[in-house]
């Protein structure tokens, strides 16, 4: 989902993104083609509201990652093979250029957005955080013993066993 | 553009905001008219799903993104009726007698604090939670740093009727957290105390604000402002900023506050964190229960406070270092993780400042001084040995190359980890204690305010925020903010009368 007016950022820079992913995820073959069209969507959400120098810099920096490696070995990130891929981003993240690292930090915190904000890695990892905290991990007895109201609606009872800070 | 007329304009409805505008309520019972500017929205308590992206963009500012100006580091910053009080965890501590006195502000004393303090502690339902409410996640914490010879402290927190969902930091589902925006703001409100939120101040000239408020976004979350959506020049004889240290300071230095408080930006420190995780070879509880209920205070001794803390799988991949099988190791193993976050107690230095771009949104320029990168090392090598202590198998620490520690490399700790190994860019630091900026203190030539918050040369306008303070405060921030507040609104009464 973009912002109104917003275009895409990442539609035309898929590949090199991916391939980033490919290293950087830690199960990427996890993600079939809907997983990755999710992640990409949920990245494009957060980007949508980004100024617009933002933008820019993500994709000049996907596409300088793209093409450095065809400097020294004669094909783009996109055609490496996945080892030495990991290898040549592995000297990005080591970079004395600050610019290079937090680049390939911004990139990779993406990658995690858009990875771990999808239900089906938050429920393969085993989080479980849930509105009605101890009730849900515990069952419908403590549900039904100590919180009549529903969560979002609150409730005004103090702790009963809270301790006042000494004064 | 609509003009309004009030007597008392507060900008921000945080922590100094929200306590500001209660106090002043008896204000509008005599007549007058109080005013608060809230640039985010009013939130319901059935709005906090605990969806991490969803609550992020909608919380926080730049959606919990915002970073310094040379990226190494994030600032949380939260926007909403009740400001940050809206997702923090609700940690709320006395300020320390040796914090105050070495700030060495003339007519502020640790006395005098205190005392306010504990009036909103009590407000504030402020209390430490039973031992039933506590999960593995802190129990391990507490029995880890006894047997590592530390002295673990239990935080007084303000809850009330908390279940445990452990969302603290994406706003309370069970509305048991006790903000501003639960007990100060509603009360102010009741008084006739008006509350705009959505309302964006972009500029301040003598006693008069331009202030843009803006529409809902379509699909977004909150509620509608309480004005039409435009442009507002609003007038009052008092003008009290607490919209914190990305607001205040930037918002002065835009209206050209600057060249006669040369000390405006400066003195900006915001105890830079990381988080440790540590492996157990069995399930334990650290998703449910309150996430933040215990910490180690080693803040005079090495400069350094550790504080336990569960966060979300996003926050939690982003904040490990690096990538790959190693990364993935500790995500995997999300419901047998232990999570320490380490603080350090950073100083204000020369270069360490808040600005404001020429669109005047703020900047912050933050360079890691070599005292903070050791106290960041000592830190996380004190959370190793409490890891190991409570039985954790295996530590990612941020500082240690490669970062992953095994059981069998404790004896190594002291070698793995260090400062050395502190590369910005590489390493996710953050931090949500932002302060300083419009600091105190006795005139113009050493500060921005004085001791109750009045800016030097211009008796109408007042700072009420965590911008107020001189140095670090080495802890949690927000009962002391609210103390300083209650100094602010009694100058303001005394100047009303």
């Amino acid at each position: 989902m973009n912002g109104p007016g917003s275009e895409p950022v990442l539609s035309s820079l898929q590949a090199p993104l991916r391939a980033i992913g490919s290293v950087v995820l830690p199960s990427p073959e996890a993600l079939d083609g809907e997983g990755w069209l999710e992640a990409e969507a949920i990245m494009e959400r957060a980007l949508a509201s980004k100024p617009s120098g933002i933008k820019r810099q993500i994709r000049l920096f996907l596409r300088l990652v793209n093409f450095l490696p065809v400097l020294t070995t004669g094909r783009t990130l996109v055609k490496m093979p996945v080892e030495r891929r990991a290898a040549f981003l592995q000297r990005l993240h080591r970079s004395p250029l600050m610019p290079l690292r937090r680049g390939l930090w911004g990139i990779r915190t993406l990658l995690f957005m858009g990875y771990y904000n999808q239900e089906t890695v938050r429920r393969r990892i085993g989080y479980g955080a849930d509105p009605w905290g101890w009730t849900a991990h515990f069952g419908d007895e403590l549900r039904a013993a100590e919180t009549p109201d529903s969560p979002g609606g609150g409730t005004e009872e103090p702790s009963p066993e809270g301790e006042e800070v000494a004064s | 553009m609509k003009t309004v007329t009030a007597d008392v304009v507060i900008v921000g409805s945080g922590a100094g905001g929200g306590t500001v505008a209660q106090e002043l309520g008896p204000l509008v019972q005599s007549g007058k008219r109080v005013l608060v500017l809230e640039r985010g929205p009013r939130f319901r308590d059935e709005e906090f799903t605990g969806h991490e992206l969803d609550m992020a963009d909608g919380l926080y500012l730049d959606g919990g993104g915002f970073l310094t100006a040379d990226g190494a580091m994030t600032l949380a910053v939260g926007q909403a009726y009740g400001g940050s009080t809206v997702m923090y965890t609700g940690t709320s501590l006395h300020a320390p007698a040796r914090v105050i006195e070495g700030w060495g502000v003339q007519g502020l004393g640790h006395d005098d604090l205190v005392e306010r303090s504990r009036k909103y502690a009590e407000e504030n339902h402020v209390h430490r939670l039973p031992d039933k409410e506590i999960n593995d996640n802190n129990r391990l914490f507490v029995e880890g740093a006894r047997a590592a010879g530390f002295t673990p402290e239990q935080f007084p927190v303000n809850v009330k009727g908390c279940l445990g969902s452990s969302l603290c930091n994406l706003g309370c589902p069970n509305g048991a957290k006790q903000g501003t925006h639960k007990v100060q703001l509603p009360r102010a409100e009741a008084d006739g105390v008006e509350v705009v939120t959505r309302a964006d101040v972009i500029g301040i000239g003598d006693r008069e604000l331009r202030v843009r408020v803006h529409s809902r976004a379509k699909g977004a979350m909150g509620s509608v402002s309480e004005w039409d959506p435009g442009e507002y020049q609003v007038k009052a004889e008092v003008v009290v900023l607490a919209g914190g240290v990305l607001g205040t300071p930037p918002l002065l230095l835009h209206s050209g506050f600057g060249p006669h408080l040369p000390n405006l930006g400066h003195g900006f420190t915001c105890h830079p964190a990381f988080i440790l995780v540590a492996e157990h070879p069995k399930e334990i509880t650290n998703d449910v229960g309150h996430p933040k209920s215990f910490f180690v205070d080693r803040g005079v001794e090495e400069g350094f406070v550790l504080e336990t803390c569960m966060y979300f799988p996003f926050v939690t991949a982003k904040n490990l270092t690096g990538y790959g099988s190693d990364h993935a190791t500790f995500m995997n193993a999300y419901p047998r993780l232990q999570m320490i976050l380490v603080l350090a107690c950073d100083k204000a230095v020369p270069g360490n400042r808040v600005g404001s771009d020429r669109m005047g949104n703020p900047t912050v320029h933050y360079t890691f001084t070599p005292a903070v990168v050791e106290s960041l090392a000592a830190a996380t090598r004190s959370a190793a040995r409490i890891f190991f202590a409570a039985g954790a198998q295996r530590v990612h620490a941020p500082l240690a190359d490669p970062p992953r520690l095994e059981r069998s490399e404790a004896p190594q700790i002291d070698k793995r980890i260090q400062g050395l190994h502190f590369l910005p860019g590489t390493v996710s630091v953050s931090a949500a204690h932002l302060m300083g900026g419009a600091g105190m203190g006795s005139s113009a030539r050493d500060s921005v305010t004085d001791a109750w918050g009045r800016v030097h040369g211009h008796p109408w306008l007042r700072v009420a925020d965590a911008s107020l303070f001189p140095d670090s405060l080495e802890i949690n921030p927000y009962l002391t903010i609210m103390a300083l507040a209650d100094r602010v609104a009694e100058g303001v009464l005394e100047d009303m009368s």
